[in-house]
Parts: C-alpha cells; sequence; structure tokens
C-alpha cells in the first residue's frame, strides 16, 4: 500500500496543468469567499484525481503493476485511501486559507463555525463516488460508454436531488424533511450521512475488490 | 518454481494448452513465433489471466491467489507494460524502496551508472534500449527468487541485447537458487544464455531441449535427393525440401558424421531448430 501510495502522490504532483487548473478554480472561489463552493470544488478535484489515476495505471498497464506487490484488495483500498488523505489534505488547506481570508478582510466574526463545518456532506458525497466509480472503471474500462453513461445517471440524480430539495417538482414533503434535517445540528447531520457514508463505500470496496480479483490483465 | 500442468487458455482464435516445469537454478528460455502463445504462458504464470483449465503452480501456490507479499519474491520485466513513463528514475527508485522491502538502492544506483542511464530526466525521453534495461534493472534489484521475462531483448540492437544478458548474468552469479523464465522470438540471446528450451508454436509445446544438447548433439545436414533417400528418416527431427534438396535436423549429429561421410552435417543451433521445426513447407 505505501509503494502505491506514494507513485500516485508522484503522479499528481507531476500533474502541473491539473495542478494549476485546481488552483485557479480554488482562488476563484476564494474571491467570492464562499466556503460551501470551495469545499464542492475541493472534493471534486480530490475525486476526480482518484479516478485519473485509474486512467494512468490502465494505460501504462496493469499488468506490471499487478506483478508488483500490489493485489487485488490492495489496489482498491488505496485509490479509497488514496481520495480520503486528498479530501483530508485539501480540506485542511482550504479551512487554513479561509480562516485567514476572513481574518485580513475582518468579515464580521470571522465565520469560523461555517467555515470549519462547511465541506462535509460534499466530501462525505465524494468519497462515495471514488468508491462507486472504482469499480465501473476498473469493469469496463475508463473509456467505455457503460461508465459515461453512469456518469450522466448520477449526476442527472444529483441534479433531480437539488431541484427537489429547493421544492420543485412538487415533492413539498420532502423538502420538509430536508428542511428538518439542515436546520438539525451538524452533531445529528453527522449521526445520520456519516454511518450511511461508511456502509455505501464498504460495499462499493467490496464489489471493486471483486470485480479486480476476476479482472484480467 | 514453475508448473504448469495443461495449462489451458482459450480465446476467440487461439488457444493454448502448455506444460512445463522450471526448477530452481535454472534459466529457461520460452521461443516461438510472433502469436505462438509465449505472452500468455508469461501472464498465465504471473497470474494475470485465469486459465481455462489445467493447474498452475508459482513458487508453490496458484498465481491467481498470490497476495502482496508472494510478490515480492518476482521480478518482471514485460516489453508492453511498465511503470508511468512520467516518472524519472530517483522517483522510481522512492516508489520501489516503498514497494519492495528487500529493494536495494545502492545496486539499483550501481546499474543505472553503469548503463549511463541518466536519473533525473522522464522515462519517456528514454531511448527504446534504455528503457528496456531500466525495466530489467527493476525486476533484478529486489532480491527476486524467480525472474520472469517477457521479450526483453525486443526491439533492440545488438549491443543493447547483449548488455540486458549481463545485467541478467550479474542476477544469476548473487544466487544460484535463483531461476530465470525468459520469452523471445531472437533465439540468439537464449543460445548463450539459457539451459533450456520450450518451443512452442500455435499453443502448443513442440520442443524441450536442454540448449547444451541442441548446440551439441543436434545437427543440420544438407543432402542430394538421392542421399535423402538413401539415409535413415527415424533419426531425422524435421526435413524441408530445397532446391538443391533436403535440409534435415537430427539429434543425432554424430551417427550421421560417422555414417555418412559424404553428407554435409552442419552443427545445431537454436535458429535451425526453429527454422526446421516451425517452418512451413
Amino acid at each position: 500500500m505505501k509503494g502505491l501510495l506514494e507513485k500516485d502522490r508522484r503522479f499528481c504532483l507531476g500533474q502541473g496543468p491539473t495542478v494549476i487548473v485546481a488552483v485557479v478554480l480554488l482562488a476563484y472561489a476564494f474571491v467570492i469567499g464562499e466556503p460551501i463552493l470551495i469545499s464542492v470544488e475541493c472534493a471534486v478535484i480530490a475525486c476526480v484525481y482518484s479516478l485519473t489515476l485509474v486512467l494512468s495505471d490502465d494505460r501504462n498497464g496493469f499488468s506490471f503493476l499487478m506483478t508488483m506487490p500490489v493485489d487485488a484488495k490492495t489496489y482498491v483500498v488505496e485509490k479509497n485511501v488514496f481520495t480520503w488523505i486528498a479530501l483530508a489534505v485539501l480540506w485542511l488547506i482550504s479551512r487554513v486559507l479561509l480562516i485567514l481570508s476572513a481574518i485580513i478582510t475582518a468579515d464580521g466574526a470571522y465565520r469560523f463555525t461555517e467555515i470549519l463545518s462547511s465541506g462535509y456532506i460534499s466530501f462525505l458525497v465524494a468519497a462515495v463516488a471514488t468508491s462507486v466509480f472504482l469499480p465501473l472503471m476498473l469493469k469496463f474500462g475508463p473509456n467505455s460508454l457503460i461508465l459515461v453513461l453512469s456518469m450522466i445517471v448520477l449526476c442527472t440524480t444529483a441534479f433531480l436531488f437539488f431541484v427537489i430539495m429547493n421544492g420543485g417538482l412538487g415533492f413539498g414533503k420532502v423538502l420538509d424533511l430536508f428542511e428538518k434535517l439542515s436546520d438539525s445540528s451538524p452533531v445529528v447531520l453527522a449521526a445520520v450521512s456519516f454511518p450511511a457514508t461508511v456502509v455505501l463505500t464498504a460495499i462499493f470496496i467490496r464489489l471493486g475488490i471483486l470485480v479486480m480479483k476476476n479482472r484480467e490483465f | 518454481m514453475i508448473t504448469l500442468h495443461n495449462c489451458q487458455k482459450n480465446y476467440k482464435d487461439f488457444s493454448l494448452d502448455l506444460s512445463l516445469e522450471i526448477p530452481s537454478g535454472r534459466v529457461t528460455g520460452l521461443i516461438g513465433r510472433n502469436g505462438a502463445g509465449k505472452s500468455t504462458t508469461i501472464k498465465a504464470i504471473l497470474g494475470l489471466i485465469k486459465p481455462d483449465g489445467g493447474e498452475v503452480r508459482v513458487l508453490g501456490k496458484n498465481p491467481r491467489e498470490f497476495v502482496a507479499s508472494d510478490k515480492e519474491s518476482l521480478g518482471v520485466a514485460l516489453s508492453y507494460s511498465g511503470l508511468n513513463e512520467e516518472f524519472n528514475v530517483l522517483s522510481i527508485i522512492e516508489i520501489l524502496q516503498k514497494m519492495y522491502p528487500q529493494f536495494n538502492k545502492a545496486s539499483f544506483l550501481r546499474f543505472c551508472e553503469l548503463q549511463q542511464i541518466p536519473l533525473k530526466k522522464p522515462v519517456r525521453s528514454f531511448s527504446t534500449g534504455m528503457k528496456a534495461k531500466l525495466k530489467v534493472i527493476i525486476a533484478i534489484t529486489h532480491n527476486a527468487r524467480l525472474l520472469v521475462l517477457d521479450e526483453p531483448t525486443a526491439g533492440l540492437d545488438v549491443i543493447a541485447r547483449s548488455e540486458i544478458l549481463d545485467l541478467l548474468r550479474y542476477y544469476l552469479v548473487e544466487d544460484e537458487e535463483r531461476s530465470v523464465l525468459i520469452s523471445s522470438h531472437i533465439s540468439t540471446d537464449l543460445e548463450g544464455f539459457c539451459d533450456d528450451v520450450y518451443l512452442i508454436d500455435d499453443g502448443k509445446l513442440v520442443l524441450h531441449e536442454d540448449t547444451d544438447t541442441i548446440l551439441h548433439q543436434y545437427g543440420v545436414l544438407k543432402v542430394s535427393s538421392e542421399q535423402y533417400d538413401r539415409i535413415e528418416k527415424e533419426y531425422l527431427l524435421a526435413s524441408r525440401k530445397e532446391a538443391f534438396g533436403y535440409i534435415c535436423l537430427t539429434k543425432e549429429k554424430q551417427y550421421f558424421l560417422e555414417n555418412y561421410p559424404d553428407i554435409v552435417v552442419e552443427n545445431g543451433s537454436l535458429d535451425s531448430v526453429i527454422i526446421l521445426m516451425l517452418g512451413r513447407e
């Protein structure tokens, strides 16, 4: 696992253009000064980077990688661990910068609570999204139509989810539920969303391992 | 070290059905034309494909059931796959150090220096020969018990091929119990390096023989049609009609030298074995 993490870390740091794009996006969000937008960006960046690593492994040939001390379980778990590490690092950096920005601009009461609590849900969604897309990429290949369709279905579902959350499509009662949820304390929100994330991630990690074990290279 | 017992793998237009055994301390060559099944055999040995039948045992286990620690004993170089070429050698060293507990950084650097491999340039900027050498260096510097090399000299000039074989000799000298399986369609590479060779064609074993036996006991007879009619065919492994008569392969070179002084008998070589045993009429 250590070797794989080192390989992926070096790959990510070596991706000059994508690092620049990420920095520009984050800088834009800082200019707007919206912690939630920054958190969503960080989550997307971590998720995309992890899936790009699978694409890179596929392009350079899984064959050699799988002759190294890497088995199916190690590979799938490592990709998820890498996402979690990336999320943690990005969260930490973005929080420090947001707090500094709030202090420099003397923005009200510095919004520390909002800064620290924002991003929780988007980071959990990124962790689940990585674990969902990984088995799909491993099974059908990174350029397959099925993968593209799955991403479209997921994005459409997410779009509808936000439409419904905002009271669209006549789902008044569902909206009430979300309003109640969002009005609830961060502790309650965490108690509901964290176990759900753990269960979903665990299921898809197991699925990924199964796909990888049966895959031929 | 490696046992394949009726290992079968079926594809749409190709079927492998092969048995072979590689004991410890042996250097075994896998030869055959392009598409003969060498890479499929190596993939089965490395657990990269799932055989449809038969049994594969590597280091006492089914390679499909290898866990990460089992693979530490394997050194592998594949012509068609490797680490990301955006990495430079220094990055690769860091990765290998964390990947293999027995990675020998000093040896790695020494081999890179000997082969004049730059440490800071990305691998993508290397010549074909340098890339091939780097793959072999990666395979031999973590104290692997078994080395599996698929076409490590493909596309290289004679000097680069010779340097790769020198690297492999360094590896073998360090521990006599180490084994090597090397596939190639360049028979001269294997002639002076392998203890024995498996010649495969169309997924089937055509010949398994010690290299010394091929070089010392095999012979190529060049005979006219009249001479061909009177020589003993039971000692011939293969024959082919040529413009001047026949060209024949025998394992009894000495017999023909002693009993047929009027016919031309040349020493056997892997090339002659391949040409005569696989060549089409």
